[in-house]
């Protein structure tokens, strides 16, 4: 009743294909979207230490008080960190490998948030922490209230 | 920087997330020979525990309590008794069959581990914890799990 496994130059393989698009209700943060159609970035503002946050959040993670304060963030700010992907991943939009010329940033803004980002210069040699940048957004009618609304930002001459 | 911005709207945004994947699994080795069985000669195989004796369906490479490694494969007649089911009566995507359908755990005979599929052939209403069960093949094979339409009652 037993055999024994042998080398077997076949080797099943199968994809697993699916489409995992769903539908998500921003609630409290819809007003950040809303600014970011309108080519703004807008944050909540803590009433205890003025500490911004984005994405917002009706509740100061640090103090636990309801932020009912919104902060322009202005269209600047100041690179903190870089980091770029040198192999191919999945796209989760799309299923398919893809490379990824431009680093992904953290950004401190003006107004004193941070946010994450694509940054416009591939070249890495040429960032430097606390370099300026400025957003670069998608043509208005192309916007969503995405983060993605903001294609890259650019580092500027201060 | 710091002034209140009341022009922005405050209305309500949905957006769609969207989102795909496309997973390419490799079954390996161990999986490769268990659904080759099954597609080519309709034979259901465990693998034994050298160690601890077990046998496991569907197999794996190692054992899980005592993880030593395994190769020795034993042929399963197929059937088996029911240990476990659930029926799926709502409809949503990716479901493999079209509901109202049942899913079961098969406790297979000289097996150690049930394994999960689906019940066919049987009234829903009347599916029992320890049933026996036999499988039910499809005509055409392609190297899947699914090979196995379901389990239907043995006679």
């Amino acid at each position: 009743m037993t055999t024994e496994q042998k080398q077997d130059p076949e080797f099943i393989q199968f994809r697993y294909p699916r489409d995992v698009t769903y539908h998500h209700a921003l609630g409290y943060q819809s007003k950040f979207a809303n600014g970011l159609k309108q080519g703004r970035i807008l944050a909540t503002k803590c009433p205890v230490d003025g500490r911004c946050t984005i994405p917002p959040r009706i509740v100061c993670p640090m103090h636990h008080v309801r932020q009912t304060e919104w902060v322009d963030q202005g269209q600047r700010g100041r690179l903190i960190s870089a980091f770029k992907i040198n192999f191919p991943m999945f796209n989760s939009r799309t299923g398919e490998l893809q490379t990824w010329e431009n680093p992904i940033i953290a950004v401190e803004l003006e107004g004193g948030a941070r946010m994450d980002g694509w940054c416009m210069e591939t070249d890495t040699s040429k960032l430097k922490t606390g370099m300026l940048l400025e957003a670069v957004w998608r043509p208005e009618e192309e916007r969503q209230g995405r983060a993605d609304d903001i294609m890259y930002w650019k580092p500027i001459e201060e | 920087m710091t002034q209140n911005l009341p022009e922005i709207p405050d209305t309500l945004v949905n957006v769609d997330v969207i989102g795909y994947s496309n997973f390419l699994v490799n079954t390996g080795a161990t999986g490769t020979k268990f659904l080759k069985e099954i597609r080519d000669n309709k034979k259901i195989m465990g693998i034994k525990c050298p160690s601890c004796g077990k046998v496991y369906v569907p197999p794996r490479l190692h054992c899980p309590t005592c993880f030593a490694r395994m190769s020795e494969w034993v042929k399963l007649s197929g059937k088996g008794s029911l240990t476990s089911y659930t029926v799926v009566r709502y409809e949503e995507p990716y479901l493999p069959k079209q509901p109202p359908f049942a899913y079961g755990i098969i406790q297979m005979d000289s097996a150690d581990t049930g394994m999960a599929h689906f019940l066919g052939e049987v009234d829903l209403d009347k599916i029992k914890i320890g049933m026996r069960l036999e499988p039910v093949f499809k005509e055409e094979r392609e190297g899947s799990i699914l090979d196995i339409d379901y389990f239907k009652p043995s006679s």
